[in-house]
């Protein structure tokens, strides 16, 4: 499988000079823990054209209304190996993800809990639950067709649509990531 | 691992472990809980009054009641409030005001 990761140029220099990627942690990423790629699919138009929206966007810091970087690297990976992919796309991974998020509500809503949420599991979350929390879940990749801001006027403007426009990948062992190259530079100001 | 054997995995799981514990792995995996707070309201109450419905603290569940809605009623001589009232008084009645009211 062929994937396109966007970040800045020095990110880019480093992931090619170190041979590998760092995970994405935290609440907020969509598909749970794991270095995060664009595939081809039919809800995008080019993986390489997202990698790099999504690079040229991230350097814009909208609270210091700055670039954290200036320029951005498209990196293009072959994904090899043992593939244990939860693809929540299909029928099965979305019943998968459902039965993990209800089982969860059921657990955490219930009468006996005296303490609540200050903030609702993410996807991510419930992602990160099933994969390290519950046995016999092995997957090493999540995929999903998702929706995310790629262009200036749908961040800054808060464009938000519910059809997917991109297809990501979370994989979650980075020694399946086999570095191609940096198939794109430029600048991020366009 | 097939279909069955995933959702068979995810359901033994969920069986076998308690609400805390799964409370305890979601703050390792970043979310944020708080403590439930309790408020009681003295009860007979002159603003409470009508059946009181037994349901538990920290549940969302309302209860209608003249003048007012409540959540997470339990007790039966006292109210004890999962939430503070405040959020919940259909005629925007804070907690304090229900104790003045007492």
């Amino acid at each position: 499988m062929i994937a396109y990761h966007g970040t800045s140029k020095e990110s880019g220099e480093k992931i090619k000079r170190e041979n590998s990627y760092k995970f994405s942690c935290g609440d907020n990423q969509w598909l749970g823990t794991g270095a995060y790629f664009f595939i081809d699919s039919i809800y995008s138009e080019s993986p390489i054209e997202d990698a790099k929206c999504w690079a040229q966007l991230e350097a814009y810091d909208k609270d210091t209304k700055s670039y954290t970087y200036n320029e951005y690297s498209v990196i293009k990976n072959f994904i090899e190996g043992q593939l244990d992919i939860w693809d929540l796309s299909s029928e099965d991974g979305a019943e998968f993800f459902l039965l993990v998020k209800n089982s969860l509500a059921e657990k955490i809503y219930t009468n006996s809990v005296q303490k609540k949420l200050k903030k609702g599991p993410s996807d991510g979350i419930v992602i990160n639950y099933a994969i390290e929390k519950i046995k016999n879940i092995c997957y090493n990749i999540v995929k999903n067709n998702v929706y995310i801001q790629l262009t200036k006027v749908e961040r800054l403007k808060r464009v938000r649509y519910c059809q997917p426009n991109c297809t990501a990948l979370a994989v979650r062992d980075t020694s399946l990531v086999k570095i191609k190259d940096i198939c794109e530079e430029g600048t991020c100001y366009e | 691992m097939n279909k069955e054997d995933i959702l068979q995995a995810i359901k033994d799981h969920f069986n076998s472990v308690t609400p805390e514990e799964v409370i305890n792995s979601l703050e390792e995996l970043g979310c944020e809980f708080e403590d439930v707070k309790s408020y009681v309201i003295p009860y007979p109450h002159p603003l409470v009054s009508g059946e009181v419905a037994f349901v538990a603290s920290g549940v969302s569940e309302s209860i209608k009641m003249p003048g007012m809605n409540i959540c997470g009623v339990t007790a039966r001589e006292s109210i004890v409030l999962g939430e503070p009232v405040k959020n919940y008084c259909s005629d925007d009645k804070t907690y304090d005001q229900l104790l003045d009211a007492a």
